[in-house]
């Protein structure tokens, strides 16, 4: 093999860099080196092996996401419970307590009667079938239905302890110590997904800021946070935060 | 949840930045898994046959994506839709059966590069194991370079190393830290070698 052909050499043409006459001179010179072509060949080996660890990578990751994202169609099949049962309970329980509902209202601060009136845990979107962690998730998301926060919140914390990067189990495991009433926790996972700037989360992330803010009658940084919502049409909650917003004005 | 583009989502796959890629998989799987197992379920596939044809699917995308090897002249949907549905068709004749399959989704009859068998031999396996050998720092810059055809820059940031040549030095420590390993292995000199 020419003792003067470096690796980059190499390189380029195993990363299909080289074009045109400077892969032809290449491709000449392998055909009359014996050895190196017997290089590129091992080296050719080592690339498939890389490609091959990599997708395995991948399709861990893969099981991962599948364990976690909704699937309409289970939801069909009904293993998930569709998160409109959360509509329903709370309009039923609306008419029948309203009488109630009116007498405690009349006693309450304004700030704790709109949170009662915004606050609505997250419809659950996550899977049920997977292979490394299907009970722990599928069990979380039954407690988080049932609002039993306290046991659905130990169930995604240890999901999240093998998983952190897992942003949306995050976010449900916020909501889950915001209803336990562990603001801290909650707060620190909300302000995680919003450090990430994470695409699909971080407008749930600011609209359960603003809310545990508005909880905690810190009002300047609630209507922060509903600000940034009221500013962007396309952002989740963007018409609760700007009728909220819209209320603690009056 | 926010829609998001198919431009943002092909960014996100090309970040060098690994949560970015995990939401971009999050996204599509989402999205799509649902239309992929309609097809599959209705054309003699069970759920955990949509599941497998899905996934492999996804990785064939995604690994084009990252090596700049897509030319993506439909949405991203249809791109992948046509992906699982080739992969179906070539399972579905694999098991011999009918070979007619009811759409619901546009679809793309050719889909370039996506031959490539998915699942590896007993060479890559075994070179994929000598990978886990060499050390984390190694292992990530080869894949770096290798796989995920990150410029010697880039790498040199990843890796928080002091410069350019050193990373390239490193680089070329690491591949022959690998090929003494893989080569002179018994298995491989015995058994694998072409």
């Amino acid at each position: 093999m020419a003792e003067h052909l470096s690796q980059e050499q190499i390189d380029r043409y195993l990363l299909g860099r080289l074009e045109g006459p400077e892969l032809r001179a290449f491709e000449q010179q392998i055909a009359s080196d014996p050895l190196l072509g017997q290089e590129i060949e091992r080296q050719k080996a080592l690339l498939a092996g890389m490609q091959a660890y990599k997708d395995q990578e991948i399709l861990r990751t893969l099981d991962q996401i599948h364990a976690e994202v909704a699937v309409e169609t289970q939801e069909k099949e009904g293993k998930v419970i569709p998160g409109r049962w959360f509509l329903r309970i709370a309009a039923i329980l609306i008419v029948l307590v309203l009488p109630l509902g009116w007498y405690i209202l009349f006693y309450q601060p304004l700030h704790e009667h709109l949170f009662a009136s915004y606050f609505q845990p997250l419809e659950l979107h996550l899977g049920t079938r997977n292979q490394e962690s299907p009970v722990r998730l599928t069990k979380a998301g039954q407690f988080y239905i049932q609002q039993e926060w306290k046991e659905a919140n130990t169930l995604f914390e240890q999901y999240l302890s093998e998983h952190p990067l897992a942003y949306q189990v995050k976010l449900y495991a916020g909501i889950s110590q915001m209803g336990s009433g562990d603001y801290t926790e909650a707060i620190r996972h909300f302000e995680t997904i919003l450090e990430r700037k994470h695409p699909l989360y971080a407008d749930q992330a600011r609209w359960y800021l603003a809310l545990l803010y508005l909880k905690q009658k810190n009002l300047s940084s609630c209507k922060q946070y509903l600000k940034v919502l009221q500013k962007d049409p396309q952002a989740d909650h963007h018409e609760d935060a700007k009728s909220l917003l819209e209320a603690l004005e009056r | 949840m926010r829609k998001l583009s198919d431009e943002k989502i092909l960014d996100l796959i090309r970040s060098v930045h690994e949560p970015d890629n995990r939401d971009a998989l999050t996204y599509l799987y989402r999205e799509y898994f649902a239309s992929v197992q309609k097809l599959v379920v209705n054309n003699n596939g069970s759920v955990d046959d949509a599941k497998d044809i899905f996934q492999d699917g996804m990785l064939a995308f995604y690994n084009q994506v990252r090596q700049q090897q897509l030319n993506l002249n439909c949405s991203i949907k249809t791109y992948l839709y046509s992906i699982c549905r080739h992969q179906w068709l070539s399972a579905l004749r694999k098991r011999k059966v009918n070979l007619e399959i009811n759409d619901h989704e546009p679809y793309v009859e050719k889909i370039p590069g996506i031959e490539r068998a998915i699942f590896a031999d007993e060479r890559e396996v075994l070179i994929a194991s000598m990978l886990d050998q060499i050390g984390e720092a190694c292992k990530k810059i080869l894949l770096y370079f290798y796989i995920d055809r990150y410029s010697m820059n880039q790498i040199m940031e990843l890796m928080q190393l002091s410069s350019v040549p050193v990373t390239r030095n490193k680089k070329m420590h690491c591949l022959n830290k690998l090929k003494k390993l893989v080569f002179e292995n018994p298995v491989y000199k015995n058994n694998l070698r072409d």
